[in-house]
């Protein structure tokens, strides 16, 4: 098992310095929720400048009409690229992939969606090669859905998690009604019944909200490496750098390293929590409820 | 313009609804049973009741879709196969559904069944629907998020049916891309958990005096109509599987006249104000087009301040009509007085208005007011009124709705 970072700026070399060898870029104008996008040239030099490293491409925004001839002549032309894989969202990618027979392999990445192993298995058959699991289920789910498909899979487990995406530009709208300037692109929002911090981003694809909390999948990372899990996604978004030049040489050691004892483990994720200044481990150990009765 | 009749397409969360919705004018409907579809907290369907509204519906020559589109986890997987075959013996004509492996399976052993792609894909560009049509798709619901130009495109380029909401509550974000819900509550929003999270209010950073909010107002494209017939869509859908009767009975049975004096060419400038006013008086919210005319802004949304109406014009519910003593007999709904000026809409389209003479009981006792929920009543109306219509009050487009204040209920609830 691997890890998987989205980078957070567009220094590829500090990353490397890291102990990183698989890079998750954004692509400029097909990528939502993240900061930091590549051009297709940028991502052609990285390629040539670092021909050993992995590369992963974030196409995952919702594709509308006037995009798609575009999106054609791009997929087109990463397709010559020799990357790692392509994440999308949008149907639209894997009918374009299959209809222009493309090599580039295909992640599929529908967010909050990528839910049971029986979707998993009809995607590889429309000729995917990996899914990121939905941040939404359990690690017990995660575990039934491996061994149910031969897809590999990905996990997110560090970063701010993306909640929710709306195509209004909800910063720009609420600006407007207070008459006054919008002066940046993030603000933070919080929810005074369970004093709990969430932040809004607004972009050129509307606004994406993530949790105020930083996920720490360091726990969780023992048992997908054990269980042959292909990639630990990480999205660096919003993470100070000098969080990530310890946490990320952390997560890599969790994965190149055998930690046999229960009490090594612990000290890693006791050290994780104290850099991260976060325990919070999203929905691995505590599931949904989703239906409502009556009288709740 | 297309003469191939379009489809007014209603929500119903009960058999009742449903009842209500058909004969008021829908075309279909769509209905959640008690497991694999978005509105957990809304009564639903048992299979038996599936059954019964098929046949019911297709007495009338109308149609029953059902919803199955949760976001399936591993564990949902298990007593499907099982539920999708009890609904097709139930004769349910489509099945609304998102995740692609149930598309997948529906096709393979149900082939006399349509299958409709839920909004919940927020399916967005033709290339897409191209896909799902190769799928095995009949239907495709698009994301609520796309311009009339867009869905033009989309039909022209698809030869899919395509089917547009054109009534009721707009969520904030993209279906299938919030879980808000999930973070916030605990509830799933992609398994019928949703807590409706985007109508909260939240503290924003340095703004301390102004609540940040980012509820949408309501749908409302009664003025649009036309405009989605002449581009091709399929089916016009209205939101609200768990709204009331009084609601979905005048939702529909506006739309219903909209949709068939633009066939008959007699729809005017005036009738459509006519209707969109009285759409207007139902709802609870302010409505817009969102994104049909151009990029949803802020003057879609409600910010701090805003109030949501409670409705009392909903007087009665018409249980009979004793032709006899020429009198109605009715459920009261809200309170009401003789001298009351009220009108009372039929299932068959047929308006009345007239003056509130007296009130009875059940007797025939005299009453100075209606003032008891679900009291049987009795009011002399010399025209025959049809079983199922309802009373409400008449109230002049030109009274000034801006106006339009929260009055507390007059109704005396009774403690049983």
């Amino acid at each position: 098992m691997k890890l998987l970072v989205c980078p957070k700026d567009k220094d590829i070399a500090k990353e490397i310095a890291r102990g990183t060898s698989s890079f998750l870029l954004g692509v400029k104008s097909y990528t939502t929720n993240q900061d930091c996008c590549f051009t297709v040239e940028e991502i052609k030099d990285i390629r040539k400048k670092y021909p050993s490293i992995e590369i992963f491409l974030l196409m995952n925004k919702n594709l509308y009409n006037d995009e798609i001839e575009s999106l054609k002549k791009t997929l087109q032309t990463l397709d010559t690229f020799a990357l790692q894989g392509i994440f999308f969202y949008d149907q639209a990618i894997l009918y374009l992939h299959q209809k222009l027979g493309l090599k580039t392999p295909l992640v599929w990445n529908q967010t909050h969606l990528v839910t049971n192993y029986n979707t998993c298995n009809y995607y590889q058959q429309q000729g995917c090669s990996y899914a990121l699991l939905a941040g939404e289920i359990t690690l017990d789910e995660m575990l039934t859905i491996k061994k149910n498909t031969s897809l590999s899979l990905m996990v997110t487990v560090l970063g701010y998690p993306v909640m929710s995406h709306s195509r209004r530009k909800l910063l720009t709208h609420y600006f407007k009604y207070l008459k006054k300037p919008k002066t940046k692109d993030r603000y933070q929002i919080k929810e005074t019944m369970k004093d709990t911090t969430y932040f809004l981003r607004e972009d050129e694809t509307g606004t994406s909200f993530y949790q105020g909390k930083c996920l720490n999948g360091s726990r969780p990372l023992f048992t997908l490496k054990e269980n042959d899990f292909s990639y630990g996604v990480v999205f660096e978004q919003s993470m100070e750098e000098a969080t990530l030049d310890q946490i990320i040489p952390l997560f890599h050691t969790i994965l190149n390293n055998d930690f046999p004892k229960e009490e090594d483990r612990d000290k890693i994720v006791k050290q994780s929590v104290e850099l991260l200044e976060s325990d919070n481990t999203g929905f691995f150990y505590q599931s949904t409820i989703y239906k409502v009765k009556k009288n709740e | 313009m297309n003469r191939d009749k379009i489809e007014l397409l209603a929500p119903a969360g009960d058999l009742e609804r449903l009842k209500i919705t058909l004969q008021y004018g829908a075309d279909a409907v769509y209905i959640g049973g008690q497991a694999y579809s978005l509105r957990a907290n809304a009564t639903n369907f048992s299979m038996e009741e599936i059954a019964s509204a098929c046949q019911f519906a297709h007495a009338l020559k109308k149609k029953v879709y059902l919803a199955v589109n949760i976001v399936f986890h591993n564990e949902d997987i298990e007593g499907i196969y099982d539920y999708l075959e009890q609904a097709v013996k139930a004769g349910i004509d489509a099945f609304i559904v998102s995740d692609p492996f149930i598309i997948s399976y529906i096709c393979e052993h149900f082939k006399e069944v349509e299958i409709h792609v839920s909004t919940q894909n927020s399916t967005t560009n033709y290339e897409s629907v191209l896909f799902l049509k190769e799928q095995g798709v009949k239907r495709v619901v698009l994301a609520r998020e796309l311009s009339k130009q867009e869905i033009k495109e989309i039909i022209d380029k698809t030869n899919v049916d395509i089917e547009v909401f054109i009534h009721g509550a707009m969520c904030t974000c993209m279906s299938g891309r919030c879980t808000l819900s999930n973070y916030l509550t605990g509830r799933d929003a992609n398994r019928g958990g949703c807590s409706q999270v985007c109508r909260f209010a939240f503290d924003f950073e340095d703004e301390p005096t102004t609540k940040f909010t980012m509820a949408t107002k309501d749908l409302n494209m009664a003025h649009y109509i036309k405009d989605l017939i002449e581009i091709g869509v399929k089916s016009l859908k209205v939101e609200g599987r768990m709204r009331s009767h009084y609601y979905l009975a005048t939702v529909i049975g506006t739309y219903r006249k909209i949709i068939d004096e633009i066939y008959e060419g007699t729809l005017t400038e005036d009738k459509i104000k006519e209707y969109d006013f009285i759409l207007g008086r139902v709802a609870n919210r302010e409505t817009s087009t969102h994104y049909f005319l151009k990029e949803a802004d802020e003057t879609d949304q409600y910010y701090t301040g805003r109030q949501e109406l409670s409705n009392q014009d909903y007087l009665g519910y018409v249980l009979d009509y004793d032709a006899i003593k020429k009198e109605v007999i009715l459920s009261e709904r809200n309170y009401f007085e003789p001298a009351t000026k009220v009108e009372i809409f039929m299932p068959s389209g047929k308006t009345i208005t007239f003056t509130v003479e007296k009130i009875m009981d059940e007797e025939g006792n005299l009453l100075d007011a209606a003032r008891h929920p679900e009291q049987v009543l009795r009011i002399p109306v010399f025209e025959t009124i049809e079983k199922g219509s309802m009373m409400r009050l008449k109230i002049e487009r030109n009274e000034v709705d801006e106006n339009r204040q929260i009055e507390p209920s007059k109704n005396e609830f009774i403690t049983k």
